[in-house]
């Protein structure tokens, strides 16, 4: 058995992965653009092979909003967007970037698309009658946010996720395996393995959980000898929330504490496959590394750093590639490989050789994140238009020849109204959270964040999926604090800001451009038409809010 | 998307292969289907353009009152005069207007209008809790274990979407004192239609002087205009930015936007859901009180042309937990029902003879059911606290539990043969004896009155994978629109 998992390995590993080596180089500058104009190369004959043609670049507006949604997760600011459209230096675009990667708004965005591949929000918390603790997973968002912006490794980062141990206080990464365990949040050995091979390696295991993948390469071993390193995980619970992990060894547990595999009475080191799946019940599994050997294990030694540590190894060949893929499907709105956890040897990449560029650039840049990202936007396929004709544009955004239309998440959404209403505490729950909440438990009216995220919660696998409808859209149309203009206006109205002006910030404040001339003498027409200026004001306002290319990400 | 409860909407699908190879759901529904789940942007427009709308019977719709929590079929649609008192209950049974169908004396009103409604009295599963038992009525799902979450749309979503108009001036699914969670677990939802098949919730007392909708229809008429020359404003300036967009996709949004315009604009939106419209005679008959009027609204609403609504009775009247949940630990059982009868026997009875009366009963299907019945046998159980039909902490009272194996439903309209009892069950009320039927049937049923052709019709899932709208049950031939006599009233 152990033999033929080794050929198979050998196999695999022979006809599929020509990984690059890693030659781990002391933290020389490295020089983004150079990887940028590669990547570039390899789209551009990839497109030629497809027959395609690649669309213009983007203008400086279309470019700007980007940059802000993607990468700060929030539109500019009028100053923000006025600086960067009068600025003519030919590399400002380079720097507008680096200044972004610079800022904690990038951390904060990446950690809530981390979070969110984690936690989509659409499971209900509990102020929405569900049991995910939305505060901690915010936190979660947040810690992640903190990596991010401190430019952690990525090694170091998902070690420090896989061998958490302790309370979400001092840890607050902790809540990823409660959030990836059982219904009601208990760290579980399949849910853990099922999140890290899918969110980690790249690699969709769930099928194999039940019986061997008989569309994958997958056996049901590889499966629970993954599991079998997590199977000594005991949650504690504090009331009815999750509150630290740590490892138990079978002894008995303390007060509030939790494990799921009580009863398997196999060795350390092992894992009995649950009653509960299809195939091999009551099969002792080794603890096992995907696609390598199994491990030895000692009575009280504890597994989750043992697979941590060759998770993150270079000798790994799964990890950097699964980074390079999700982050690249996050700012393409489409991964190298689809689905985005789905990469094996017979689902190929789309574009082999720029996930084979990126992966050793990952491995060779120390797992820098930012440097990642500073090599994606700064490629001419990121930075192209979304503008195009109907026939071309399918294809070609496929190949990454276009930039596809993306909508905002909830987040971004959230930000970008905030910031152009200038209000900060905008809340835009039409129901008041104790009239509806006499009825006892049926409908309970969370906190307007997470009210918010309910409504315009999109995918988060595929941002250009448009999964808005009439309740979204009335929101933003009719909610008084969308349609009184909010601080923004009352702003306008006592600095007596004149008509034309007014129209311009607001343009700038919203879209990110001056309007056109036309667009100007409607606009201040209208106003002239309202006795009451603000009236006025904030039906401009509202217009441009409403208006699709608000929320679409172009 | 770890968590077992979305594993099992993922779970062994085939192998999505390279670029363009990828099932899409995008792609199938383009191409395949009636209506149009959560699309892509540019996919949107494209489907805009083939002028995608309703299929056959475009008219009909449904009202579903839901008695959340079970109600005791016993004590009101299903008496057992003959059972051991073990079983039977205090309430007598009592004669309608249909010989030979007996309801219990708590309802009188119901009893006079039985010759527009029928009975089903063998409605049988095996989910035994709240979430489990309404996931399998609502949605047909299999799962006897409750879960936080749906997997499957429920029928509602799935008519909603099915039944998608960009030129509707209304939205065609309103939920008014939404069905749609069970203490903390969600029991309806559109899962993988998207949220924006979600229905559009009224919540709150629609009795209450002050009441109204947000966002609908506006009666202030400064507002209106205001609104209106904003709207023009926009039209105006979106005309200039056209060049952004030559895929079709802002004007796909359009629709969206203009039917929120609408229905924020529209005076007939408005008006469907101004119960004020109402003569205060019309608003007596149904009940001044929070189902009463739940009741007329649903009536309003789907005569203005909603295909989908529903209402959940619950609240204050159902007693000190404020559902139909009635084991001893809760309610005493029979005060319970006792105290919400004199409202549920008003608006029920109302809402079927307005139906009638206003000629709605070909097109309009009136539904009334929970997620199952309660238990024959008669416990006796501490109650955990006083209150309305509750006696204090610590008294024994009697109580009935959770019974899956038998449920009455009520049915009227929907062209549907009326005055008939279908099903029965034996002496004591604990399974069906006769013309035993599933939720699927119940469901299929729903989709027949709907125009949906559930056997051929398919969704597809998270992961791409075609899902028929039903993998069992047949629509039963009893409370469904015999096709000769459909044929008939057409000529």
């Amino acid at each position: 058995m152990i033999r033929y998992q080794l050929i198979r390995t050998c196999l695999i590993a022979v006809t599929w992965l020509l990984l690059p080596q890693a030659v781990v180089c002391a933290a020389e500058p490295r020089d983004a653009q150079r990887i940028a104009d590669q990547i570039d190369s390899a789209i551009e004959h990839g497109l030629q092979q497809r027959k395609l043609t690649a669309v213009a670049i983007s203008d400086d507006v279309e470019f700007l909003r980007r940059a802000y949604i993607d990468i700060s997760g929030r539109i500019p600011t009028a100053q923000q967007a006025t600086a960067f459209l009068e600025n003519s230096d030919k590399n400002k675009r380079r720097e507008l970037i680096d200044a972004l990667l610079a800022d904690k708004n990038f951390g904060e965005q990446l950690g809530r698309v981390w979070r969110d591949w984690i936690a989509p929000a659409e499971l209900p918390s509990e102020g929405n009658g569900g049991n995910q603790p939305i505060k901690a997973t915010r936190n979660l968002g947040i810690w992640f946010a903190e990596q991010f912006n401190a430019n952690e490794r990525w090694d170091k980062i998902v070690e420090s996720v896989i061998n958490v141990d302790g309370n979400l206080k001092d840890h607050p990464q902790g809540l990823f395996y409660s959030l990836v365990g059982t219904d009601t949040g208990i760290a579980e050995p399949a849910g853990a393995t099922r999140a890290i091979s899918s969110l980690f390696l790249g690699v969709d295991l769930q099928c194999a959980q039940c019986h061997d993948d008989p569309y994958r390469e997958w056996k049901q071993t590889d499966f629970w000898g993954t599991a079998a390193f997590f199977r000594n995980m005991e949650s504690k619970f504090n009331g009815r929330y999750f509150d630290s992990i740590t490892e138990s060894f079978g002894k008995k547990l303390g007060k509030g504490g939790k494990k799921t595999n009580t009863g398997d009475a196999s060795p350390n080191g092992s894992i009995s496959i649950p009653n509960d799946s299809f195939k091999n019940a009551g099969n002792i599994v080794p603890a096992r590394l995907v696609l390598s050997d199994t491990i030895n294990a000692q009575d009280n030694q504890a597994l989750r750093p043992i697979f941590a540590k060759w998770l993150v190894s270079t000798e790994n060949p799964y990890f950097a590639r699964a980074f390079v893929n999700r982050l690249w499907s996050y700012y393409f709105a489409r991964g190298l490989v689809m689905p985005i956890d789905d990469m094996r040897p017979s689902n190929a990449a789309s574009h082999p050789e720029v996930l084979q560029l990126l992966t050793k650039e990952v491995i060779d840049s120390g797992f820098n994140v930012k440097h990642l990202v500073r090599c994606l936007v700064n490629t001419r396929a990121w930075q192209r238009t979304s503008v195009a004709k109907q026939d071309v544009e399918q294809r070609a955004a496929a190949a990454f020849g276009r930039r596809p239309v993306k909508l905002m998440s909830a987040d971004q959404l959230y930000d970008s109204l905030k910031l152009a209403l200038d209000d900060p505490k905008l809340d835009l729950r039409t129901y008041d959270p104790k009239e509806s909440n006499r009825f006892g438990e049926s409908s309970p009216i969370g906190d307007q964040d997470t009210e918010f995220q309910r409504l315009f919660e999109t995918d988060e696998n595929d941002s250009t999926n448009f999964t808005h409808g009439i309740p979204q859209f009335l929101a933003l149309l009719n909610h008084p604090r969308v349609s009184s203009g909010g601080p923004m206006v009352e702003r306008l109205i006592k600095d007596k800001t004149e008509p034309a002006v007014a129209v311009k910030t607001l343009y700038i404040g919203t879209l990110s451009r001056t309007p056109s001339d036309r667009e100007s003498t409607e606009a201040v027409e209208y106003i002239n038409s309202n006795a009451d200026r603000r009236i006025g004001y904030a039906g401009v306002l509202w217009m441009l809010l409403n208006r699709s290319e608000f929320m679409l990400v172009r | 998307m770890f968590q077992d409860r979305r594993r099992s909407m993922r779970h062994c699908t085939g192998p999505a292969n390279g670029v363009g190879g990828t099932v899409n759901r995008r792609e199938v529904l383009r191409t395949g289907l009636t209506g149009f789940a959560s699309l892509g942007l540019a996919e949107l427009g494209k489907l805009r353009a083939a002028a995608v709308g309703p299929t056959q019977r475009e008219k009909t719709a449904v009202i579903l009152v839901w008695l959340r929590g079970g109600c005791s079929h016993l004590d009101t649609f299903d008496p057992k005069p003959d059972a051991p008192s073990a079983f039977r209950g205090p309430f007598h049974p009592i004669d309608t207007n249909v010989p030979g169908l007996n309801v219990t004396e708590l309802l009188p009103k119901i009893s006079q209008c039985a010759d527009k409604f029928s009975l089903l009295r063998s409605v049988a599963h095996d989910a035994g809790g709240h979430p489990a038992g309404s996931l399998r009525v609502l949605a047909g799902d299999p799962a006897q274990a409750d879960k936080t979450l749906p997997v499957l749309p429920d029928w509602m979503s799935i008519a909603s979407w099915v039944r998608r108009n960009s030129k509707q001036r209304i939205p065609n699914y309103v939920s008014i004192n939404p069905v749609d969670r069970y203490d903390s677990f969600t029991i309806a939802g559109p899962t993988y239609l998207g949220p924006s098949y979600e229905p559009f919730k009224v919540t709150g007392d629609p009795n209450r002087p002050n009441f109204s909708v947000p966002n609908i229809g506006t009666s202030d008429t400064a507002q209106g205009q205001r609104l209106s020359d904003r709207t023009q404003l926009k039209a105006n300036l979106d005309r200039l930015r056209r060049d952004l967009d030559q895929t079709g996709m802002m004007e796909a949004l359009d629709d969206f936007e203009s039917l929120a315009l609408r229905l924020l604009t529209s005076p007939e939106a408005g008006r469907a859901f101004d119960l004020t419209q109402e003569a205060d005679a019309v608003r007596d008959r149904y009940g001044r009180n929070q189902w009463g009027q739940q009741c007329l609204m649903a009536r309003r609403l789907v005569e203005a042309g909603v295909d989908v609504v529903t209402t959940e009775f619950d609240g204050p009247l159902c007693g000190r937990v404020a559902n139909w949940d009635d084991h001893a630990v809760n309610h005493h059982v029979f005060e319970a029902i006792a105290h919400r009868a004199p409202f549920f026997d008003q608006a029920i009875s109302a809402l079927v003879e307005d139906v009638y009366a206003r000629g709605l009963d070909k097109r309009v299907m009136v539904i009334v059911t929970g997620e199952f019945g309660r238990t024959p046998r008669i416990s006796h159980v501490a109650s955990s606290g006083g209150g309305v039909a509750s006696g204090a902490k610590g008294t024994v009272q009697p109580g009935r539990d959770h019974w899956p194996r038998a449920n009455t439903m009520l049915f009227a309209g929907g062209g549907i043969r009326t005055g008939q009892v279908i099903g029965a069950t034996d002496p004591r009320g604990e399974d069906p004896i006769e013309r035993r039927v599933s939720p699927h049937d119940f469901l299929a049923t729903i989709y027949q009155h709907l125009g949906i052709d559930y056997k051929e019709h398919a969704i597809m899932n998270f992961a791409g994978r075609p899902i028929p709208i039903l993998t069992e049950g047949n629509a039963i031939p009893e409370l469904t629109n015999a096709p000769k006599e459909s044929r008939r009233g057409q000529s």
